[in-house]
This record gives structure tokens, sequence and C-alpha cells, in this order.
């Protein structure tokens, strides 16, 4: 542990500090204050498993599955996860072992080198002061610019000095928030750079971290107040998360592991838990009272919070908001679509709310996830309709020369402007790709017309690929094209007893494989259709005639058409809102033996078009303006 | 908190349910389960229905794997039939993407699956070829020929202007004709004569429409703002 606290209040953090479960405080049920690695003492469990309770049980580890809390399991008695890495009651064994994982997989390796350059220190000095001094745009200069070229100078190969020199060099701000967030950057640069040889020791580690920090957050009775940008508080949420999904990754893939790091697995399952981590959200979100925020603002009334409440800072605010962005994330990877949507049961999404929230990066991740639950949910005209509102909306902000002018925070956050950072343009054009694939999906199953633009830059990105899924019968490359465009899902627990190689393989495929059945169920519809395209009407037996298809056949293929097409379709408020609706571009209706066909026409359009020459035109002008040629300026 | 062996009523359970999903993270006690299995068998022999409750169980199996998932397969199926039996709704697809795939070996498991793919490719005629053939995979479960009837009738509303009896009836699982026709009326659909059943004018649902370009001010703004500068 790098901070000296005194340890004992917390030892056995199954314990004691807590009464009655009804009366939880936070820090029980998230694992014991800071004391996680200190599993020794858990006869308490016990007394919970009698009462029929559980929020006790959080504490230490005692979250148990089928394992009973009554049961005698001693969890690591002798092998408690030492904080720093010391780990000084491992067996020797494993350290070998471990320090040859370093050599093999670590490419960054511990810097324990206590000479760090003078600029990196003063680097750190000057964020230091920035934190001390609630200087958020100086930090946000320092966080964004800075961290990246130190790294780029000094880190590519190693990781940034290990907190320990730093905080030996620097001294900590009080409650050790420097060092906290320190940590925090050092973790998130070593998870970046070394992914998937990442050391267990270094996943907990930074769990730890996090744990820390929202422990540092929430566990207080009035807010903390860094002045922490908004582009750094959505860094720890998200990394939060991705930190917390690869780990998943790395767990599920456990009958790999060596037998040490399965044993420490099993004997930390509280550690990167999959309900602490969304407990940790909750927390979030009700400490900040975020719900009720946006239930206020969206019926037009103006949150007036007691000022100095933890609702009316803006740093809890939007830790609230950012936490239930990661809670429908979350649940979306579970394949609970749903409850994932619910989570944002409040968050009026759409061109408005595009408008007035600012973070890109936050933006991109809701939209992609909302996207795919819609999807995965069959209701395709809003998936498709959400993956366009954000597609255009980052069209028109790269797009748009005056887009600094163009970001009014109107909403209840007080954003800065849209500014893309550099370092983070590569995820997102990576998950704008996967957006376009999972349109292209939707498109096939739900057919529509959607923005010009759009549906050129898609089939810029996918060329002859959605033409083929488009003609159906071709499952193999719908699956990869849907492969790429889904997100890594998650299977958050672990049977150790009972370990299946590629379980979280098994997953995704079963996620996919529901849509590819989606897919076959229309198989002969693109034929079909081509046919009823040509026609007002036609009977059911010429039709069936020229397809060589039996009339009930037939029929049968069109009511599936008719049934797939409907679809819930939001309507207002809640993204969970919604009535049923069919209403295809290429519609039908059936009497007696005759199908009577009502198709779609789309108007030529001239607006885009346009603008876009307007805007060329604009760029024309002012270029000539620069420009003189030959002889003497005539001045006018 | 639910002891094993006690059975509560429906209300009760709903009472104890409610408050399970307002209690934060307590919601996903493992402990849990057993009560949301009670109300699940509750909500298929009374014929109820409450989708996030049932989503709140499959998470809790979710997260809690076990070795031999033969125990919940009945509660999973029993789920997956009540979602079933609310087509046209997606509830099925919403609930099939929460279940644990190993469950797919379940014989039960397969039996619904086959079903909904049936009902989701809308060869009715043969689902209750089918249907027999899976009773005891139904057992326990009530109003769900009612249900899946109920679908069929909303598919062919949607599609049909009118319908030729004979079909209809095939459609429907061959009902005797007393039945059949207190079913057709109580669709508000009409006996037009020659064995033809009138379903509803579609020609004002079904029409030839036009996508015509609209222009927000917001897609102008800038635009405009540029236009003014220069």
């Amino acid at each position: 542990m790098y901070r000296n606290e005194p340890n004992n209040d917390y030892r056995g953090g199954g314990g004691h500090d807590f009464g009655g479960r009804r009366n939880m405080s936070y820090s029980a049920a998230t694992g014991g204050r800071r004391g996680y690695n200190n599993y020794n003492n858990d006869d308490n469990r016990g007394r919970f498993h009698d009462e029929g309770g559980y929020g006790g049980s959080y504490g230490g580890g005692g979250y148990g599955r089928d394992r009973g809390y009554g049961q005698d399991r001693g969890y690591g008695q002798d092998r408690g996860y030492g904080g720093d890495g010391g780990g000084g009651r491992r067996q020797q064994g494993y350290r070998e072992q471990q320090h040859q994982h370093w050599q093999e997989r670590e490419p960054l390796g511990a810097n324990d080198d206590s000479d760090i350059p003078p600029e990196v220190i003063e680097y750190l000095q000057d964020l230091k002061k920035a934190i001390k001094d609630h200087d958020t745009v100086r930090m946000q200069h320092l966080y964004e610019a800075g961290f990246r070229e130190w790294s780029e100078n000094y880190y590519q190969q190693r990781a940034w000095p290990h907190p320990k020199i730093v905080e030996s060099q620097i001294d900590d701000l009080p409650e050790g928030v420097f060092t906290l967030l320190y940590k925090e950057l050092y973790y998130r640069h070593i998870y970046e750079s070394s992914r998937d040889s990442l050391s267990i020791d270094q996943r907990f580690e930074s769990y730890q971290n996090y744990w820390q920090i929202f422990d540092l957050i929430l566990n207080r009775d009035t807010p903390l107040d860094i002045g922490l940008p908004n582009e750094w508080v959505w860094d720890i949420i998200d990394e939060f998360m991705y930190q917390f999904t690869a780990f998943c990754t790395y767990r599920a893939k456990a009958d790999k592991l060596h037998e040490e790091e399965k044993e420490m697995l099993k004997e930390n399952e509280m550690i990167w838990n999959v309900t602490v981590v969304m407990n940790i959200w909750l927390k979030l979100v009700e400490r900040s009272r975020i719900q009720e925020q946006l239930k206020i603002h969206n019926s037009g009334g103006d949150p007036n919070f007691e000022s100095g409440s933890f609702a009316d800072h803006p740093m809890y605010k939007m830790l609230g908001y950012y936490s239930l962005i990661s809670l429908m994330r979350l649940h979306c990877l579970l394949g609970d679509y749903h409850t994932a949507l619910k989570a944002l049961d409040n968050v009026e999404l759409g061109k408005k709310h595009l408008q007035a929230n600012g973070l890109q990066a936050c933006q991109v991740t809701t939209y992609y996830h909302v996207g795919v639950a819609y999807m995965m949910m069959r209701r395709y005209q809003d998936a498709i309709r959400t993956f366009c509102d954000l597609l255009l909306y980052q069209q028109r902000a790269t797009t748009n020369v005056s887009r600094n002018h163009a970001a009014v925070g109107n909403g209840i956050f007080d954003q800065s402007a849209t500014v893309g950072r550099t370092y983070q343009v590569d995820t997102l054009t990576k998950t704008q790709d996967k957006m376009y694939n999972c349109l292209a999906v939707c498109l096939t199953l739900h057919p529509m017309h959607i923005d010009e633009s759009i549906s050129s830059s898609l089939r810029d990105k996918l060329g002859d690929r959605f033409s083929k899924i488009q003609k159906m019968n071709e499952e193999e490359e719908f699956e990869k094209l849907l492969n790429q465009g889904m997100p890594k899902f998650i299977t958050p627990a672990t049977n150790y007893d009972d370990l299946q190689p590629n379980s979280f393989k098994e997953f995704q495929n079963y996620q996919l494989s529901i849509l590819k059945q989606e897919y076959v169920a229309q198989n002969m519809m693109s034929t079909i259709q081509s046919y009823l395209k040509l026609y007002t009407s036609m009977p059911v037996p010429k039709l069936a005639n020229f397809l060589e298809m039996a009339e009930d056949i037939l029929l049968q293929h069109l009511y599936t058409y008719k049934h797939k097409m409907t679809n819930m379709v939001h309507t207002h408020g809640s993204p969970l809102e919604g009535r049923l609706e069919c209403r295809p571009e290429l519609d039908f209706y059936i009497d007696g033996n005759m199908i009577y066909i009502a198709d779609t026409k789309v108007a030529p359009r001239y607006g885009d078009f346009f603008v876009r020459n307007i805007q060329k035109f604009e760029e024309l002008t002012s270029t000539l303006k620069q420009i003189t040629v030959g002889g003497p300026v005539v001045k006018e | 908190m639910a002891n094993r062996g006690m059975n509560h009523s429906l209300q009760s359970l709903k009472t104890d349910i409610a408050k399970i999903n307002q209690s934060g993270i307590d919601k996903y006690n493992p402990h849990n389960s057993r009560l949301m299995e009670e109300y699940v068998d509750a909500q298929a022999m009374e014929n109820d229905y409450d989708l996030e409750a049932n989503l709140l169980l499959l998470k809790l199996y979710q997260l809690n794997p076990v070795g031999y998932a033969g125990p919940r397969a009945s509660f999973v199926t029993k789920i997956l039939l009540k979602a079933l039996m609310q087509l046209p709704k997606n509830d099925f697809q919403i609930c099939k993407a929460l279940m644990e795939p190993e469950l797919m070996r379940v014989i039960k498991i397969q039996d619904v699956m086959r079903l909904a793919t049936i009902l989701e490719t809308c060869r009715f005629e043969f689902f209750w070829e089918e249907l027999p053939k899976c009773r005891d995979t139904l057992s326990g479960v009530e109003g769900f020929d009612a249900a899946i009837q109920n679908y069929i009738c909303s598919v062919v509303e949607r599609s049909n202007q009118s319908i030729y009896e004979r079909q209809l009836n095939a459609y429907l699982g061959k009902l005797p004709s007393d039945r059949f026709r207190r079913l057709v009326e109580e669709r508000g659909w009409k006996f037009a004569g020659n064995g033809v059943i009138f379903i509803r004018d579609q020609t004002s649902n079904v029409k030839p429409r036009k996508i015509v370009e609209t222009i927000d001010f917001a897609d102008v703004a800038t635009i405009l703002s540029a236009a003014a500068r220069s």
C-alpha cells in the first residue's frame, strides 16, 4: 500500500465496521474500505447467511455464489494480495514464474529508476500545483497534451516512474489526491501500452487504485473539490470500464492460465467483480442524484440543489451521468439490452442531446452501445436513427469550419466545446467504423432510406460487401460484417470448478447467432421484393409461379416480411418507450387472392448538394481573395 | 425473504419483487433467485407477466454460473414461453439474448426455440402440427394457445384486407366452428359471404408514399451565419 493509512480499522474488510445490512455504508457494500486485500477475517459471513441477508457480505469477498456464506473456506489465509506487488508471502516458485512472465510478456517492465528526468519532475510538479489550485484549464492542458508528450518522449519503452518513487520525490496533496490521480495515469499508460501482456499484479493494483479513488469520492461528508476537467472525469470512468472488460476477458480464459494465477483469481473474486463494479456506478448515480436532475431538466425545470451538496457539484454531476452511461454499456455487453436502455430512462437521445452534451468520446460510446442494444432487440428503425444521428453529427462536427462556435451549452451540463483529442481519435474512428457495420446490418434487415451523406459514406466504407449481404443468402459475409461491428461481449462470472474453454467466445457467437437467424428468416425477401416492386397489384398464384414456389410457402414469406417489419419504434422520452409500427418502405396487403403493392418514392434531394457546394464556393472565394496575380496591387 | 417450500400468492410475490427491484445492488443477491423462480411459476400458472423481473432472474443466473444448469432450465423455459406469448412484441428476443448459451443443449429449451422459429417465420399450420409434440414443455403455462392465436391474428390484421375462412382457420389451428366464429367476431372482423372474411380496409394503411426532403434550420444555420459574415 502506498498510503500511510492505519490499516487496522479496515482489517478484514468483511467485517465489523457495519452493523445492520439496512444501514450499510458504501464501504461495507463494496468490499470493505481499502481492505480488499485482507481476506483473513471472514468468520462474519455466516452471520449474514443466517439473516438471509446479503448486502454486508460484499465485504471482503464474501459475496458468494453457490458456495454459501457459511461454508468454511479460508480466503487468502496465506496469500493476501500484496498491494504493491511485494507479495512476500507468495511462494518462491511463483515469484520466479512471475518474473519470467514479466520478461516474456511485459514490454514495459517496472520502472524502478529513481532518476526521473527533470522535465518530467517539473511536469508532475505543475500537475500537482494545478490540482492544488483547482485550476481546471491548466489541468486540462497538462492532462491532455502534457502526459502524451512525455509518454512519447520518455516512456514509449517502459512505464512511467513508479508511484512510490514519485511519491518520495514529490510531496502528496491532502488525502493523497495527487498520488491517486498519478497512479490512475500510470496504470492507464501501462494498460494502453501492453494490452494483453499485463501481469495479474498490475491488474489487481490498478483496480485497487480505482477503488481508492471512488472511495475517496464517495465516502465523505462534503464533495471532493479538485476541479477535475470533464475529460479526465470521463476518462476515469471509461478506463475503469475498459479495464473491467479486459479483466473479464482475462478471467474467462482462466483455463489457459498458470495454476498460481488461477489460484489468485479464485481467492480474490471481489477484485474486478461485476457486482462491485456495478455498485460503484450505482453509488455514483445515487450520490449525484442525477436521475432526479435529469427528470427535472427534461420537464423544463432547473434542478436547484442546495449549494455545497453533492448533487450541486459539477464533478459529481458528471460522474453520475457518466456512470449511467457505463451502466448502460455494461448491461449491453452482458446481453441485457432492455436493462441497458432502462438505465438511460431519463436521457432523451437524439439531435438535441448531441448538440447539448459536449464530450465526443462519451457521445460516440453512448450512441454506439444504444444502437447495438436497439439492433439486438429488433428495433432496427431506432438503431438506424441512433447511428445516423451520431454519424451525421460527427460528420458535420469534423467538416464544419466554424465548429467551435457550434456547441452551445444549453443542457444542464456546463460543457466545454467539442474538442477532438488526438490520442483518442483512433478509438473513436474504430467505433465509428463499427457503427457503419451495424448500420449496414440494420439496413439489410430493415431496408429504409437514410440521409444521403451517411448512405454514401456507408458505401465508401463497405463497398461491395454491403450490396452483397443485401442480396441475402450471404450468411458468411453477413456474419463477418456483423462480427466486425459488434462490441466484445463479456462473461462476467467464472465458475472455477467448471472452467469452460472458450466460454466467452461462446457468448459472443451466441449473440451473433441471434441476428444471423433474423437474416436467414428473411432470406427470400429480396427476391420477392424485386418482383413486388414491378407491380402495383398481382395475384398470389402469379407471383408464386414467378418464384417457382408453392402458394402457401409464398404466403409464409409475405407474412414473415410483415412480421419482421413490425418493430417497436421510439416515440419520445425514455429510449425504451415506443409503439409497434409496421411501415416498411415497400408495403403491400393481401385481399383474398390479390396482392396490392405500395412502394415509396424518394423525391430528389438538393439540400445537401447545395450546402456542400456553397461551402466549397466559400472556401474557394476566400482562397482567391488571398491570391495576388503579378503586377502591382490595385487598391480599390 | 422466501424460504424453501413456502408458496406465496401472486400478489404477495409482486410486493416482494417490487421491493427487490428497488433495492439497488441488493437486487443481484443470488438468494433472490428462489423468490424470483417462484414468481416465474406463478406468472405461468396465473397468466401474468413481468418482463423486468424475468430479466433479473436471467441476470442472476448469468452472474452465478453453475456447472450443471439442469434445475434452472425449467424456469428459463417458462420465461421464454411467457416472452413468446408477447409476440408480435420483441420480448422473446430480449430474453433469449440474456440466456446462458449452454442452456441451448437442454431439450425443453430446444423445443421452445423451435416453436419460436416456426412462429417467427409464420409457418402457422406447421406450428399447430408441432405443438402437440411439445406439450410436456408447455405444462404449467396457462393461456399459451390463446396468446399465439392472438399473435397470428395480429399478423393477419396487418397483412390482409380479406382472407379465406378456410385459410384463416388453418392458421389458427383448425378451431371448431363456433369458437372460430366467436374469435372472428371478437376481433371485429366480418363474414363477407362466399367463405371470405373481411379483416379491415387496408387502403388507408398501405399506400404509396413519397419521402420529401426536409431541411432543418440546424442544417443550414452554419451556412447562413457564414453568409451573414461575408
